[in-house]
């Protein structure tokens, strides 16, 4: 099967450090890959890198990613933002940061539709609605603002907006981090039965391990810009061959485990 | 305009606003500028409902010039037997429209050049900023009196030139705002959607920088009402015969010592609507700040 997204031997600087140091993974129609890694340990850039929209203070130094035979650093920009919500959504880690304050999030929603001509504007009401539907809200949702909703109800808004268009690609930045479990729970079974239906590629970037346990085909463990380790689940998760990804699995919390919770 | 925005705080701030009794006195600050507004601006669209006399009509019949305050003439008659009530009523015309066009055109120039200043940074930022100080470096005053000799002077030009050259505060306003904002997670979370830069800036950014804008736009109004008195008292503004409160005033200054009445009226209605707005605009500061409440409360 040929991969929908490749990043080839990607090398980022920011004030003349690597942050992403020569990184390459594989993104398979229809598949879940994890990044994994502790916070700056590049996994953030790395999917924005997908999008072209790193931070101005970042450079690409080399490498290429491509995105359906087409590498994006080399794409007009009006090209790259046709990709940008249409075949790759992303949803981000705060859900309370990432809505517009002073938009009905409903309309916050068609605008990503409306960005990509996708709709007539006469339509765009009862298609935002069915999206909202999609993420299990009610479509009443739609006409309010981002402070009347919970965190929970926010980040399925986000993600009805990061699946507007029904891309074929979603990166989700730890989407769930900022949610309490409970919540947290549900939105990854939401995430995970919109992957199914859908049959979307995600690129599901990650600190946790249990969340990579339950969704993730392949895994890519991440620190300090470098990938450490790559492989399927299983194979990582069984019989991790770096010492960095053995302690991160370790700190997988297990019921009876009497061991301390931060292992050296 | 104004008065709507100015409504829709009051409204949202006295449901919303926990700090009741901070809020009710702010409340009250904008009240009393937004009713005193209300009146100037029902006396200035219903100016021939309102005038008792034709405000051009002149009777040069000694006992007509300069008569005082009376029943007749409210405020008396100027040295050519004009009422000068009902010059004044329409004199509120020119104020106000030159207040709010020449407002309304800085806020066009500023926010659309502080928006793309902040917003796209680098390159562009530098030259609009660079742009920004050499407008700041010109007294205004003296380079609206000289635009105004060299393009004639009338009430359009007055109210063109006052924008025009009034716009570079707003700019930096909104350049800051914009700094700050265009690093939020809603705006990425926009760009990643594929939105537009122009839709990023105005539907995302700008509606999120407005609060200041707000404030600054409602204080200039008094400024620029300011400036037009002025300009009419130096004759570069309205041409007499047409009325505005700085040419009243300016025929008025050579009866002073003995027809208060001239001089008096016209100075008091500039200095009531310029505090009108000004404490209209200090009360919309109050309430928008967060910062100034927390201090306060």
């Amino acid at each position: 099967m040929e991969p929908i997204l490749i990043i080839n031997n990607l090398i980022v600087t920011i004030a003349g450090r690597r942050v992403i140091d020569d990184v390459s993974l594989e993104l398979y129609p229809g598949r879940v890959t994890a990044i994994v890694g502790e916070s700056g340990s590049g996994k953030t850039l790395t999917a924005l890198s997908v999008l072209d929209l790193l931070p101005e203070t970042a450079k690409v130094v080399s490498g290429e990613v491509i995105f359906d035979g087409k590498d994006v650093f080399k794409l007009r920009e009006d090209e790259k933002r046709k990709i940008r919500g249409f075949d790759i959504g992303m949803v981000f880690q705060e859900p309370f940061t990432a809505l517009n304050p002073v938009m009905k999030v409903g309309d916050q929603v068609g605008e990503v539709l409306l960005a990509h001509n996708i709709i007539k504007k006469k339509e765009l009401k009862p298609k935002v609605r069915e999206l909202f539907e999609q993420v299990k809200l009610s479509p009443n949702v739609a006409d309010s603002y981002p402070h009347e909703l919970s965190g929970g109800m926010r980040q399925r808004a986000v993600i009805a907006m990061a699946m507007a268009c029904d891309p074929r690609v979603l990166i989700l930045d730890e989407p769930t981090t900022a949610l309490d479990v409970s919540i947290q729970e549900e939105v990854l079974a939401l995430v995970s039965s919109i992957q199914k239906k859908n049959n979307l590629s995600i690129l599901f970037i990650t600190h946790d391990f249990s969340i990579v346990n339950m969704l993730a085909n392949e895994v890519c463990v991440m620190k300090e810009g470098i990938i450490v380790e790559k492989g399927s689940r299983e194979d990582v998760l069984r019989s991790p061959q770096n010492e960095y990804t053995k302690k991160l699995i370790d700190c997988i919390p297990r019921i009876g485990d009497k061991r301390d919770r931060l292992p050296g | 305009m104004v008065l709507g925005i100015g409504y829709r705080f009051i409204a949202r701030y006295s449901i919303l606003g926990t700090n009741s009794e901070h809020n009710t006195i702010m409340n009250k600050r904008i009240l009393f500028g937004l009713i005193i507004i209300t009146i100037m601006a029902l006396v200035a669209i219903l100016a021939p409902f309102v005038a008792t006399y034709d405000p051009l009509e002149m009777d040069l019949s000694p006992e007509a010039r300069l008569q005082a305050p009376s029943a007749q003439h409210l405020f008396g008659t100027d040295n050519l037997g004009r009422d000068v009530f009902s010059r004044m009523v329409y004199g509120t015309r020119i104020s106000l429209s030159v207040g709010f066009i020449a407002v309304f055109i800085s806020l066009i120039v500023g926010v659309f050049l502080g928006g793309v200043s902040g917003y796209y940074g680098g390159k562009v930022d530098s030259g609009i900023m660079r742009l920004v100080e050499v407008m700041y470096c010109f007294p205004t005053f003296f380079l609206i009196m000289m635009v105004i000799t060299f393009l004639g002077p009338n009430i359009v030009n007055v109210m063109v030139v006052i924008g025009f050259t009034s716009w570079a505060g707003l700019c930096r306003l909104v350049r800051a705002e914009f700094l700050s904002l265009r690093e939020r997670d809603f705006v990425h979370s926009a760009k990643v959607q594929g939105v537009s830069d122009m839709r990023v800036i105005f539907r995302h950014i700008l509606p999120n920088a407005m609060a200041p804008v707000y404030v600054s736009a409602t204080l200039s109004v008094g400024g620029a009402i300011l400036v037009e008195s002025a300009l009419s008292f130096l004759g570069l503004g309205v041409q007499i015969p047409t009325a505005s409160w700085g040419n009243i005033l300016t025929a008025g200054k050579n009866y002073i010592d003995f027809a208060w009445w001239l001089t008096l009226f016209p100075g008091m209605a500039i200095l009531i609507t310029v505090l009108s707005f000004n404490m209209i605009g200090e009360g919309l500061r109050e309430v928008l700040d967060p910062k100034l409440k927390e201090r306060k409360g």
